[in-house]
Protein backbone atom coordinates (compact mmCIF):
# COMPACT_ATOMS: atom_id res chain seq x y z
CA UNK A 1 0.00 0.00 0.00
CA UNK A 2 0.86 3.00 -1.13
CA UNK A 3 0.50 6.29 0.53
CA UNK A 4 -0.07 10.04 -1.15
CA UNK A 5 0.19 13.26 0.42
CA UNK A 6 -2.16 15.91 -0.78
CA UNK A 7 -1.98 19.48 0.61
CA UNK A 8 -3.84 22.73 -0.21
CA UNK A 9 -3.51 26.06 0.66
CA UNK A 10 -5.75 28.70 0.15
CA UNK A 11 -4.56 32.34 0.57
CA UNK A 12 -5.38 36.15 0.29
CA UNK A 13 -4.40 39.22 1.07
CA UNK A 14 -6.75 41.85 0.28
CA UNK A 15 -10.42 39.72 1.42
CA UNK A 16 -12.97 40.96 3.62
CA UNK A 17 -9.93 43.03 5.88
CA UNK A 18 -8.66 40.22 6.62
CA UNK A 19 -5.70 38.22 5.33
CA UNK A 20 -6.62 34.22 4.85
CA UNK A 21 -3.55 31.99 4.86
CA UNK A 22 -5.34 28.49 5.01
CA UNK A 23 -3.89 25.11 5.08
CA UNK A 24 -4.79 21.61 4.61
CA UNK A 25 -3.59 18.29 4.45
CA UNK A 26 -3.89 14.09 4.02
CA UNK A 27 -2.05 11.11 4.51
CA UNK A 28 -4.30 8.56 2.02
CA UNK A 29 -3.93 5.32 1.43
CA UNK A 30 -3.60 4.01 -2.04
CA UNK A 31 -4.52 0.27 -3.40
CA UNK A 32 -5.14 -0.22 -7.19
CA UNK A 33 -5.05 1.27 -9.97
CA UNK A 34 -3.13 4.50 -10.84
CA UNK A 35 -3.79 6.82 -13.75
CA UNK A 36 -1.82 9.87 -15.33
CA UNK A 37 -2.92 11.16 -18.08
CA UNK A 38 -3.41 14.18 -20.29
CA UNK A 39 -6.10 14.21 -22.80
CA UNK A 40 -7.26 16.23 -25.97
CA UNK A 41 -11.23 17.62 -24.77
CA UNK A 42 -13.13 18.53 -27.71
CA UNK A 43 -16.78 20.28 -28.19
CA UNK A 44 -18.01 16.65 -28.31
CA UNK A 45 -18.28 15.47 -24.81
CA UNK A 46 -16.17 12.14 -23.74
CA UNK A 47 -15.74 9.98 -20.75
CA UNK A 48 -12.03 9.83 -19.13
CA UNK A 49 -13.77 8.36 -15.71
CA UNK A 50 -15.30 5.47 -15.62
CA UNK A 51 -17.25 4.71 -12.28
CA UNK A 52 -17.10 1.02 -13.20
CA UNK A 53 -13.40 0.75 -13.53
CA UNK A 54 -12.73 2.54 -10.16
CA UNK A 55 -13.68 2.13 -6.51
CA UNK A 56 -13.37 5.62 -4.40
CA UNK A 57 -10.38 7.19 -5.76
CA UNK A 58 -8.96 10.72 -5.38
CA UNK A 59 -9.06 12.97 -8.55
CA UNK A 60 -6.44 15.45 -9.32
CA UNK A 61 -7.50 17.83 -12.86
CA UNK A 62 -5.82 20.73 -14.63
CA UNK A 63 -7.03 22.27 -17.34
CA UNK A 64 -3.67 23.21 -18.97
CA UNK A 65 -4.62 25.90 -21.62
CA UNK A 66 -3.64 29.25 -21.36
CA UNK A 67 -6.75 30.40 -23.60
CA UNK A 68 -9.03 31.65 -21.40
CA UNK A 69 -12.26 29.95 -23.75
CA UNK A 70 -11.22 27.07 -23.56
CA UNK A 71 -13.04 25.82 -20.70
CA UNK A 72 -13.78 22.28 -19.57
CA UNK A 73 -17.04 21.48 -18.10
CA UNK A 74 -16.91 18.19 -16.11
CA UNK A 75 -19.91 16.12 -16.08
CA UNK A 76 -21.39 13.18 -14.57
CA UNK A 77 -23.04 12.36 -18.04
CA UNK A 78 -22.70 12.80 -21.63
CA UNK A 79 -23.33 16.45 -22.36
CA UNK A 80 -24.78 17.04 -19.35
CA UNK A 81 -24.75 16.87 -15.87
CA UNK A 82 -22.13 19.66 -15.49
CA UNK A 83 -20.47 19.91 -12.21
CA UNK A 84 -17.47 21.69 -12.27
CA UNK A 85 -16.26 24.46 -14.94
CA UNK A 86 -12.22 24.51 -15.08
CA UNK A 87 -10.89 28.07 -16.50
CA UNK A 88 -8.15 28.20 -18.67
CA UNK A 89 -4.88 26.77 -16.08
CA UNK A 90 -7.45 25.64 -12.99
CA UNK A 91 -7.35 23.03 -11.05
CA UNK A 92 -9.39 20.73 -8.69
CA UNK A 93 -8.65 18.16 -6.67
CA UNK A 94 -11.64 15.52 -4.73
CA UNK A 95 -12.74 12.01 -3.47
CA UNK A 96 -14.61 10.45 -6.26
CA UNK A 97 -17.06 7.87 -4.81
CA UNK A 98 -16.97 6.43 -8.29
CA UNK A 99 -20.84 6.19 -8.05
CA UNK A 100 -20.94 8.10 -11.66
CA UNK A 101 -18.97 8.44 -14.73
CA UNK A 102 -17.10 11.50 -15.25
CA UNK A 103 -16.73 13.58 -18.88
CA UNK A 104 -15.28 16.44 -20.26
CA UNK A 105 -16.79 18.72 -23.03
CA UNK A 106 -15.32 21.75 -24.06
CA UNK A 107 -17.27 24.79 -24.28
CA UNK A 108 -14.59 25.51 -27.67
CA UNK A 109 -10.99 24.64 -29.00
CA UNK A 110 -9.15 21.79 -27.78
CA UNK A 111 -7.77 22.07 -24.44
CA UNK A 112 -5.70 19.38 -22.66
CA UNK A 113 -7.10 18.35 -19.45
CA UNK A 114 -4.38 16.64 -17.07
CA UNK A 115 -6.17 13.44 -15.57
CA UNK A 116 -4.46 11.75 -12.34
CA UNK A 117 -6.76 9.60 -10.61
CA UNK A 118 -5.64 7.19 -7.62
CA UNK A 119 -7.70 4.41 -6.10
CA UNK A 120 -8.25 4.71 -2.49
CA UNK A 121 -7.43 1.26 -0.45
CA UNK A 122 -10.58 -0.35 1.41
CA UNK A 123 -10.71 0.67 4.48
CA UNK B 1 -11.61 42.86 -6.83
CA UNK B 2 -9.61 40.23 -4.37
CA UNK B 3 -7.33 37.67 -5.36
CA UNK B 4 -7.68 34.39 -4.38
CA UNK B 5 -4.34 31.97 -4.29
CA UNK B 6 -5.01 28.44 -4.46
CA UNK B 7 -1.90 25.64 -4.41
CA UNK B 8 -1.96 21.90 -4.25
CA UNK B 9 0.46 19.97 -3.84
CA UNK B 10 0.70 16.10 -4.14
CA UNK B 11 3.71 13.52 -3.05
CA UNK B 12 4.36 10.34 -2.31
CA UNK B 13 7.41 8.12 -2.49
CA UNK B 14 5.96 4.80 -3.54
CA UNK B 15 2.93 5.48 -5.07
CA UNK B 16 4.93 4.36 -8.72
CA UNK B 17 8.34 3.73 -9.27
CA UNK B 18 8.67 7.27 -10.14
CA UNK B 19 8.72 9.40 -7.09
CA UNK B 20 5.53 11.76 -7.38
CA UNK B 21 6.27 15.37 -6.19
CA UNK B 22 4.40 18.57 -8.06
CA UNK B 23 2.57 21.73 -7.18
CA UNK B 24 0.41 23.68 -9.13
CA UNK B 25 -1.18 27.27 -8.13
CA UNK B 26 -3.10 29.75 -9.52
CA UNK B 27 -4.66 33.44 -9.29
CA UNK B 28 -8.10 33.69 -9.07
CA UNK B 29 -10.40 36.90 -9.29
CA UNK B 30 -13.16 36.56 -6.88
CA UNK B 31 -16.06 38.38 -5.80
CA UNK B 32 -19.21 38.11 -3.31
CA UNK B 33 -21.38 36.18 -2.65
CA UNK B 34 -18.47 34.69 -0.58
CA UNK B 35 -17.91 33.04 2.71
CA UNK B 36 -14.98 32.56 5.04
CA UNK B 37 -13.43 29.91 6.55
CA UNK B 38 -16.28 28.42 8.28
CA UNK B 39 -17.77 25.46 10.35
CA UNK B 40 -20.58 23.60 10.40
CA UNK B 41 -22.48 20.81 11.64
CA UNK B 42 -23.89 18.73 8.84
CA UNK B 43 -26.80 17.57 11.85
CA UNK B 44 -28.25 14.06 9.69
CA UNK B 45 -28.63 12.38 6.88
CA UNK B 46 -31.05 14.77 4.93
CA UNK B 47 -29.12 17.19 2.36
CA UNK B 48 -31.87 19.49 2.30
CA UNK B 49 -31.01 20.25 6.13
CA UNK B 50 -27.99 20.71 5.35
CA UNK B 51 -27.51 23.38 2.76
CA UNK B 52 -24.11 25.82 3.01
CA UNK B 53 -23.62 27.48 -0.28
CA UNK B 54 -27.12 29.21 -1.37
CA UNK B 55 -28.44 28.80 -4.89
CA UNK B 56 -25.37 30.02 -7.14
CA UNK B 57 -27.85 31.44 -10.12
CA UNK B 58 -25.28 29.19 -12.38
CA UNK B 59 -21.84 31.27 -11.74
CA UNK B 60 -19.01 29.30 -10.96
CA UNK B 61 -18.41 29.16 -7.16
CA UNK B 62 -14.53 28.13 -5.70
CA UNK B 63 -15.52 25.74 -2.76
CA UNK B 64 -13.46 24.27 -0.33
CA UNK B 65 -14.65 21.60 2.55
CA UNK B 66 -12.70 19.00 4.95
CA UNK B 67 -14.12 16.34 7.34
CA UNK B 68 -12.96 17.61 11.03
CA UNK B 69 -13.29 13.93 11.82
CA UNK B 70 -15.47 15.06 14.49
CA UNK B 71 -18.75 15.63 15.82
CA UNK B 72 -18.42 18.71 16.94
CA UNK B 73 -14.66 19.89 16.97
CA UNK B 74 -13.87 16.96 19.84
CA UNK B 75 -15.78 13.84 19.95
CA UNK B 76 -14.02 11.70 17.02
CA UNK B 77 -16.11 10.49 14.53
CA UNK B 78 -15.13 8.53 11.33
CA UNK B 79 -18.69 8.47 9.54
CA UNK B 80 -18.52 9.50 6.04
CA UNK B 81 -19.95 12.75 4.47
CA UNK B 82 -21.62 13.12 0.93
CA UNK B 83 -20.73 15.96 -1.06
CA UNK B 84 -24.50 17.07 -3.00
CA UNK B 85 -25.83 19.59 -5.41
CA UNK B 86 -28.90 20.66 -3.76
CA UNK B 87 -30.68 18.71 -6.23
CA UNK B 88 -29.55 15.27 -4.25
CA UNK B 89 -27.13 14.24 -6.40
CA UNK B 90 -23.89 13.44 -4.79
CA UNK B 91 -20.34 14.17 -6.30
CA UNK B 92 -18.31 13.11 -3.75
CA UNK B 93 -17.73 11.55 -0.69
CA UNK B 94 -15.49 13.04 2.75
CA UNK B 95 -13.82 10.54 4.79
CA UNK B 96 -12.73 11.89 8.42
CA UNK B 97 -9.72 14.44 7.89
CA UNK B 98 -10.19 14.43 3.78
CA UNK B 99 -10.98 17.91 2.08
CA UNK B 100 -11.42 18.91 -1.58
CA UNK B 101 -11.41 22.14 -3.46
CA UNK B 102 -13.53 22.69 -6.92
CA UNK B 103 -14.64 24.95 -8.91
CA UNK B 104 -18.64 24.04 -8.90
CA UNK B 105 -20.69 25.49 -11.83
CA UNK B 106 -23.52 23.11 -12.31
CA UNK B 107 -25.74 22.79 -15.43
CA UNK B 108 -28.97 23.94 -14.14
CA UNK B 109 -27.71 27.01 -13.32
CA UNK B 110 -29.56 28.10 -10.15
CA UNK B 111 -28.07 25.26 -7.74
CA UNK B 112 -26.45 25.39 -4.66
CA UNK B 113 -24.26 22.69 -2.55
CA UNK B 114 -25.31 20.69 0.58
CA UNK B 115 -24.09 18.19 2.88
CA UNK B 116 -25.76 14.75 3.57
CA UNK B 117 -24.23 12.50 6.56
CA UNK B 118 -24.13 8.61 5.51
CA UNK B 119 -26.16 7.98 8.72
CA UNK B 120 -28.51 10.15 11.04
CA UNK B 121 -25.80 11.72 13.29
CA UNK B 122 -23.56 14.43 12.86
CA UNK B 123 -20.27 15.62 11.80
CA UNK B 124 -18.17 19.39 12.51
CA UNK B 125 -17.64 20.23 8.85
CA UNK B 126 -15.33 23.00 7.97
CA UNK B 127 -16.02 25.25 4.75
CA UNK B 128 -15.45 28.30 2.53
CA UNK B 129 -15.95 29.22 -0.93
CA UNK B 130 -16.17 32.81 -3.25
CA UNK B 131 -17.87 33.49 -6.54
CA UNK B 132 -15.43 33.95 -9.37
CA UNK B 133 -15.40 37.51 -10.44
Amino acid sequence: MATLTPTLTLSSSDMNGDVLNLSATDSLSILGQVTTQQIVVTTTSAIFAAAANYTKSYVYLKNLSKTPAEIIEVETSSGAGKMFTLGSEEFTFFPWSSLVDLFADAAVGTPTLEVRIYQEAAA
Amino acid sequence: MPTLTPTLTLASTDITSDELQFTVTDSLTVTAPSQGLSTYIAADNVGANNIVVPATGGTVTYFYCRHTGTTDGVTASVVPVDVEETGDAAFARLGAGEWMYIPFCHHAGNVGIQFQVTTDTAVLMEYAFWTKG
